[in-house]
């Protein structure tokens, strides 16, 4: 049994954060009740290594690796290609699925608001662009939650940048991030 | 709007948590939860037990045919064009194999963003095919070989002909419906290094993966030869480097439009920097601004820009003022060209060739049949 002095840290902790988690969640899946059953899980994670969360310099960091982790080992799950194919049209890291969905969407029309251009971008390359813009983390910062290379948060920002201009407006003018 | 990314993700956030359901996150379960997974966990080490992530391999037959990646390049030099001039964008290789459907359809180059190129498929359009996604592999080129960034990452050393080292790096899977995710690195005979991941349209893991990595890998030439370009420029801001120079061109592979970006600064960190870009794109495809045209432009903190790009504005010939964004746009050949000038740090980086519209005025388009562009870009 935990000590219940751990239980009521995790539980304020959680209590504080749980809307920042909720809002993160959201960008990076784009629907709420999937944001939610993200911050479940990965608030059941977080409690599972409280002792060495709770001892982390940032916890909100540890806390936020473990969310986006999450949601990355999802995209990769059955279920979420298929709903990312059949409701956004996105590009979910590659299946075969067998139940035909709506027209392909390869005609990326123009005008598409904030929510569904995030919502067309394949689940790295939003990853990096809800961390890299929203959570205002540096390449290194991202790379080391994303368990990648500074390299590859480069092209998965270029490419991320690039397909929200497409999507957005065709005349934008893509100006670099760059490393921090 | 007016708004930087940062701040349409802000906005974005805010306005959506206001409207959002109730939460059903409930703390008290993940404790619960977590305590059970702990139990769990130690449970599994005093048993000696190996999770096992099994990928279900599917046989896949769209990969066993071979794509003309040997082709004749549509971005190959074109002929006719009196310019002189350097060119930008460079390839990093060329792929001798690609699975097939793929074509080479995209390269970047630049101190922001790294050396890459990109392979897309075609994804199937007809409603009654089981849809496939998209697919794309990616070609990056490193000078030293990239480190494992992540504990729970693998490095298992494996061969690609004619390279010296290679390996592969896996990222685990999580459970068995999730595979793992694999890129394989080698070393080229200039003692550069390679790597190659990306998506596939078909479900492919495992060692299928690795093979089909290591078969395009093997087939992958260094080669820097330059990409030919939609626009001629006479004369750019001396003393800026190149950020990056990209052209996306899905065409080749029936998708979308084409598009380049050409952006330059005044040498120091990319976004800290005095900078400006060019944007190219068909005329055909340049439409509104719904939301955040600088939004992708800007990197955060940036200074805003003017809303709406799409309507060509004057600048200012004698520069915009330093920290204030501006840009001049012109249709020209079926073109829609671009000029965004980003100040910093009181400088402007155009204001010595008469600020986004003195550029835009040197600007040549070349319109939008690839045989009539050109590698002598930038003069």
């Amino acid at each position: 049994m935990a000590k219940p002095d751990r239980d009521a840290e995790f539980t304020e902790y959680v209590s504080a954060r749980q809307g920042w988690l909720r809002r993160v969640a959201y960008l990076l899946c784009g629907d709420w009740h999937r944001a939610d059953d993200l911050v479940q899980s990965s608030i059941t994670k977080l409690y599972a290594h409280w002792h060495r969360a709770s001892r982390a310099d940032n916890v909100d960091g540890y806390a936020r690796r473990t969310l986006v982790n999450t949601y990355l080992a999802e995209q990769r799950s059955g279920w979420a290609r298929w709903t990312i194919l059949h409701r956004f049209g996105g590009d979910g890291g590659g299946a075969l699925e067998l139940e035909p969905g709506p027209p392909a969407v390869g005609d990326l029309e123009l005008g598409l608001d904030l929510k569904e251009a995030l919502a067309r971008l394949p689940p790295r390359q939003r990853a990096t662009v809800v961390l890299r813009f929203y959570c205002d983390l540096s390449v290194e910062q991202t790379a080391q939650i994303m368990g990648c290379s500074q390299g590859n948060v480069k092209s998965q920002s270029s490419r991320g940048l690039a397909t929200l201009r497409n999507l957005l407006d065709p005349n934008l003018t893509l100006v670099m991030e760059g490393p921090r | 709007m007016t708004h930087d990314l940062k701040t349409s993700l802000d906005d974005f956030a805010e306005t959506a948590y206001a409207d959002a359901p109730p939460s059903t996150v409930d703390i008290g379960k993940a404790r619960a939860d977590g305590r059970r997974r702990t139990a769990t966990a130690r449970l599994t080490t005093i048993g000696g037990g190996v999770a096992v992530v099994a990928a279900c391999a599917l046989v896949v037959n769209t990969l066993g045919g071979a794509s003309p990646a040997g082709k004749a390049d549509p971005h190959s030099p074109a002929a006719g064009h009196a310019f002189t001039g350097t060119d930008p964008l460079t390839t990093i290789g060329r792929f001798g194999y690609l699975p097939d459907g793929f074509q080479t359809v995209g390269w970047n180059t630049g101190d922001a963003y790294g050396n890459a190129m990109r392979a897309l498929t075609k994804p199937p359009t007809t409603d009654t095919t089981p849809r496939l996604l998209p697919g794309m592999l990616t070609l990056s080129k490193w000078d030293s070989p990239p480190k494992p960034s992540s504990a729970n990452q693998t490095t298992t050393p494996t061969t690609v002909k004619g390279s010296p080292k290679a390996y592969i790096v896996t990222t685990p899977g999580d459970g068995p419906r999730i595979p793992a995710d694999l890129r394989l690195f080698w070393q080229t005979a200039s003692g550069s290094w390679f790597e190659l991941g990306g998506n596939y349209s078909v479900q492919v893991h495992g060692a299928e993966q690795t093979a089909l990595l290591t078969r395009v890998a093997e087939s992958v030439a260094e080669q820097d030869a330059p990409v030919a370009l939609p626009i001629h420029v006479e004369g750019l801001p001396k003393g800026v480097a190149l950020g990056l120079a990209m052209l996306n061109d899905p065409v080749v592979v029936g998708q979308g439009r084409f598009d380049a970006v050409l952006m330059y600064h005044t040498g120091g960190a990319p976004n800290k920097d005095a900078s400006f870009s060019i944007s190219v794109a068909p005329v055909a495809s340049a439409q509104g601004d719904p939301v955040t045209p600088n939004s992708l432009a800007q990197p955060p903190g940036a200074p805003v820009m003017p809303a709406d790009p799409q309507a060509p504005q004057s600048g200012d010939p004698s520069g915009s003022p330093a920290g204030q964004a501006s840009n001049a746009c012109k249709d020209e050949k079926g073109l829609h060209i671009c000029v965004h000038d980003t100040p910093a740090n009181g400088v402007d980086t155009l204001a010595s060739v008469g600020g986004p519209q003195g550029l835009l005025d040197r600007i040549t388009s070349l319109g939008t049949d690839r045989k009539d562009w050109t590698t002598h870009v930038v003069n």
